[in-house]
């Protein structure tokens, strides 16, 4: 029997065909210093919000949504995603924009309080995804990832979550002169079931990563080698142990007091990369 | 009227400041000016009344980083209200859509049930122009009502692999 069966398929009424266009301001950004068990409004605290502009002539709803990073493809080297994506959330899960014009998501955050989740460098992606509306064929959407950066603490009980965790997360030189040489000291954890030996590069060691989706706005990135020395660039630490990277500073007596950052990133054979932020803080 | 010990109001003064303190813990956040734009065009597509099991293709559709930044671009079908979107179809209320251009190249199509890369690291106001998209009905026995669904374009600042 001949298959005369029919289906009927819709993807558009409109005859009309233009272009449909979406923008989300900012792209990224980073927060730093994120204290576990706490509930921070982004705009409240910082005046910052998500702008959607509906750049099309026809009103469209989005659909706000916090995800893990890998929903939405590749993310910054050296953060992990974030353990809960539900952890991120946005005031409304919607928001309805009129044509020309700009809608804003308010986003809030908040990391449970256990220790293992000081010192964490993590990206959830904050999705503005156009719903689905009788009449419209494409969608379109864009991920805005978050860079959540938990706060840096040594005198943890718990060791830090993750296969390789770094304790602290930051390591801070503070009231340091021009000519200053000082010794800091940070544990790496392989918390991994297998032994791993991680090299250690500084950013620029790095193809193609870039300083400023790193550094803090408030600081520049060192600018060469020299300044931050690790003294090995090799660690070798077997299945759920610890090593220890010293981190020397040698600042040249030429330098100028800007406060400076460098991000030195621990690199496992196989698996993803985790990284140090490095701050020098300057006599003020 | 009930008195209080100064020493309690005292104590009770001091939880009070510090769970504020713990309420309003202060963050740094580093923002760049920076902005994602995406665009398609044309917007639609009217694949009209098709038989069972049939493969129909698109035309060509032209996806544009408006953007100030490099952008990695996705695409992802959705379901529609009776029909699930699959890359085999294997039973009844069952489609396939699939996509070629870009990173997936044009000489095969890519089930886009679940999401993927279309072009990693498109610069700003640079386009892809080659986007092609082929839909396969369901197997016979399916709702046949009209159905619609969402092929989505997803932008999001490139990240070095």
């Amino acid at each position: 029997m001949k298959k005369a069966f029919i289906i009927f398929l819709l993807f558009l009424s409109s005859q009309e065909i233009i272009a449909a266009s979406l923008k989300v301001s900012p792209g990224g950004f980073i927060v730093h210093d994120i204290k576990p068990g706490v509930t921070y409004n982004l705009r409240e605290m910082t005046g910052i919000k998500l702008s959607i502009y509906n750049d099309d002539e026809t009103t469209h709803t989005y659909e706000l949504s916090a995800n893990k990073p890998s929903e939405a493809g590749r993310w910054e080297r050296g953060y992990s995603e974030i353990p809960d994506p539900s952890w991120c959330w946005f005031e409304t899960k919607e928001v309805t924009i009129s044509p020309r014009k700009v809608g804003y998501g308010n986003v809030f955050f908040r990391i449970p309080d256990k220790g293992e989740y000081y010192n964490q460098h993590w990206v959830a992606a904050l999705g503005i995804m156009g719903k689905q509306e009788k009449g419209i064929g494409f969608g379109l959407g864009i991920y805005v990832r978050i860079q959540i950066e938990t706060e840096s603490k040594k005198d943890v009980k718990q060791k830090p979550w993750g296969l390789l965790g770094i304790v602290p997360g930051t390591l801070t030189f503070d009231n340091i002169s021009p000519g200053s040489k000082q010794i800091a000291r940070a544990i790496i954890y392989n918390n991994d079931d297998i032994a791993h030996t991680y090299t250690i590069k500084d950013i620029r060691e790095i193809k193609g990563l870039k300083g400023d989706d790193y550094r803090t706005r408030s600081y520049e990135l060192v600018s060469g080698p020299g300044w931050i020395v690790p003294d090995k660039d090799q660690v070798k630490i077997p299945s759920g142990d610890t090593g220890v990277l010293s981190v020397r500073l040698n600042i040249p007596e030429e330098a100028s007091l800007k406060n400076r950052e460098e991000i030195l990133f621990v690199i496992p054979e196989e698996g993803r990369p985790g990284f140090i932020r490095v701050r020098i803080n300057m006599i003020p | 009227m009930k008195r209080y010990s100064p020493l309690i109001v005292i104590c009770l003064l001091i939880l009070a400041i510090e769970l504020q303190a713990a309420d309003s813990a202060q963050i740094s956040v580093t923002v760049t000016l920076e902005n994602i734009s995406v665009s398609v065009d044309p917007t639609s597509w009217a694949i009209g009344t098709v038989a069972a099991e049939s493969a129909t293709q698109s035309g060509t559709y032209t996806i544009t980083n408006n953007g100030n930044v490099a952008e990695d671009i996705s695409v992802q079908c959705g379901s529609s209200t009776d029909w699930t979107v699959v890359d085999t179809i294997t039973d009844v209320d069952q489609f396939k859509m699939e996509a070629q251009g870009g990173d997936l190249g044009t000489s095969a199509y890519t089930s886009i049930h679940t999401s993927q890369t279309l072009k990693n690291n498109l610069a700003p106001s640079v386009t892809v122009s080659d986007v092609k998209l082929q839909f396969t009905a369901p197997q016979t026995g399916s709702e046949s009502t009209q159905q619609s669904f969402a092929v989505t374009f997803a932008a999001a600042k490139y990240a070095v692999p």
